[in-house]
């Protein structure tokens, strides 16, 4: 093992700065060991730029649609996973974490969220596509716990005010709200009446009622950015829904504000949302296809690093 | 030409189309009289060579590397795709050179990456990243403290206690 006479050279006695360039190359897994090895490895190992952004986005659920609510049901063995893969990232990220990201087919339950929130206290953005297993109270025990969350991505749901109260109330710095789903005049006027400091809202790829629209263009004061690319804005004639083009009101309510529509004439986004009758079946297409946002704070890219690869993927299934 | 100097007092003179792969020295350069030395005050004298030939190699391939054809236009099909195989080879003989290169023991892998570090010189600490990433993937706890020689300053309550809390992710 090398030359008697020679000192071996002291690998945990290493800047940290420099020991982490080398961790950063580590998954998850592969970072357990490692942060047993000694005191100098462990403290790197929850070295803030290592676990700044958490992508999860290659987990999925292991699940089927039911005809009962919540209408999904997930495989036991596939809540078990994800509960230690969250447990991994916890107990080597030590509160560290700024950003979650979760895959739009990986549906979090209470036990999951609350393992997590109470491990994340200065989190400050969350992608969290997928509510459909989490209860009212779960998901407002977890926004009175992050104090710093910015930014919010979040999925459509049945009565938003109640949330969109509560992270007024509790999130005080969120200025960046992304909604997937369906937009309608319920949600406008809560977001207008409890985020008041909201600043860009991105409404992308879907089903917009324009009286909603025109409700924000007009009466939501402090946005500075609202993002409408390749929506599907609907009005009620008679009992009929009917499709809308962005009009020449619409343009000019907006005129405070920066708004962004797609602008491209043979859009395949659009095109993928009117064959998706406005609900856009993300699941169809490319794997980075939802990922994408025009406002360039929101767009996750096609990377989603190294912490949970694929090899991490294959290393923790069932 | 750009003078260096080790921290062992060995001098070795380099181009300076060389020298400006490492940020460090493009800076020193910009400061320094081109008659004087640069000093490594981090860096013994074997570890600078591996260093500067590394530099050297890196500038050497680069002025070799194959240009690629972006016009799409049909006559050209047969060059395009020509030339995209001697990319392909170049990119090959670049990656078995540094196979090659960092075929070094622990202990110049140590001073070869903060010598990188130092140097600021992205493609060796890469390199070198990478490599010692493998060596510690894969491998259990004990097997990763042999590999490294360092001892473990756990008491067994702390051990005991870590192990238990996170008992499935950690397996040795």
């Amino acid at each position: 093992m090398g030359d008697a006479k020679t000192v071996c050279k002291k690998w945990d006695d290493m800047d940290i700065d420099v020991l982490v360039k080398i961790f950063k190359l580590l998954n998850m897994v592969e970072m357990g060991p490692v942060s047993q090895v000694c005191r100098l490895w462990r403290s790197t190992c929850s070295d803030p730029l290592i676990w700044k952004t958490i992508d999860l986005s290659r987990l999925k659920s292991n699940f089927i649609q039911i005809r009962v609510s919540p209408y999904i049901w997930v495989d036991d063995r596939s809540d078990k996973r994800l509960f230690r893969i969250l447990k991994l990232a916890m107990a080597l990220s030590r509160g560290n974490v700024s950003s979650m990201i979760f895959h739009y087919y990986l549906y979090m339950k209470d036990e999951h969220l609350s393992y997590i929130t109470e491990r994340s206290p200065y989190l400050k953005r969350l992608v969290m596509p997928a509510w459909d297993c989490i209860s009212k109270n779960g998901i407002c025990q977890a926004i009175r716990h992050w104090p710093h969350l910015e930014s919010l991505t979040m999925p459509t749901i049945g009565h938003p005010p109640y949330i969109i109260q509560e992270i007024g109330h509790h999130c005080k710095k969120l200025s960046e709200l992304k909604i997937m789903g369906t937009f309608d005049r319920l949600f406008a006027s809560s977001i207008i009446s409890y985020l008041p400091k909201l600043k860009i809202l991105s409404l992308r790829c879907s089903c917009l009622k324009r009286d909603a629209l025109l409700m924000l263009l007009n009466f939501a004061e402090t946005l500075e950015v609202l993002n409408i690319s390749h929506c599907l804005i609907l009005e009620m004639v008679g009992r009929k829904q009917v499709v809308r083009e962005i009009d020449a009101s619409i343009l000019e309510a907006g005129s405070r504000m920066k708004v962004l529509i797609c602008q491209n004439n043979g859009c395949l986004t659009c095109q993928r949302m009117v064959s998706d009758e406005g609900l856009m079946r993300w699941y169809r297409y490319e794997e980075e296809f939802w990922r994408y946002d025009e406002v360039a704070s929101l767009d996750l890219g096609e990377d989603s690093g190294k912490l949970f690869d694929a090899e991490c993927e294959k290393l923790t299934s069932c | 030409m750009v003078l260096l100097r080790s921290i062992d007092e060995i001098t070795v003179e380099v181009a300076e189309t060389v020298a400006l792969k490492s940020n460090m020295l493009k800076h020193a350069l910009e400061e320094s009289n081109p008659e004087q030395f640069i000093p490594l005050p981090n860096i013994t004298g074997e570890v600078m060579f591996k260093i500067v030939d590394y530099m050297t190699k890196q500038t050497e391939f680069e002025s070799k590397k194959p240009q690629e054809i972006v016009e799409k236009s049909p006559e050209l099909e047969g060059d395009v795709a020509k030339a995209k195989e001697a990319l392909k080879a170049w990119e090959q003989t670049v990656a078995t050179w540094e196979v090659a290169y960092m075929d070094v023991s622990m202990n110049m892998l140590y001073d070869l990456f903060l010598g990188a570090n130092f140097m600021d010189l992205q493609g060796l600490l890469s390199l070198c990243a990478e490599k010692i990433a493998s060596l510690i993937k894969g491998k259990t706890v004990k097997e990763i403290r042999k590999t490294f020689n360092i001892v473990n300053d756990f008491t067994p309550e702390e051990e005991a206690d870590y192990v238990k809390k996170y008992e499935w992710a950690f397996t040795d």
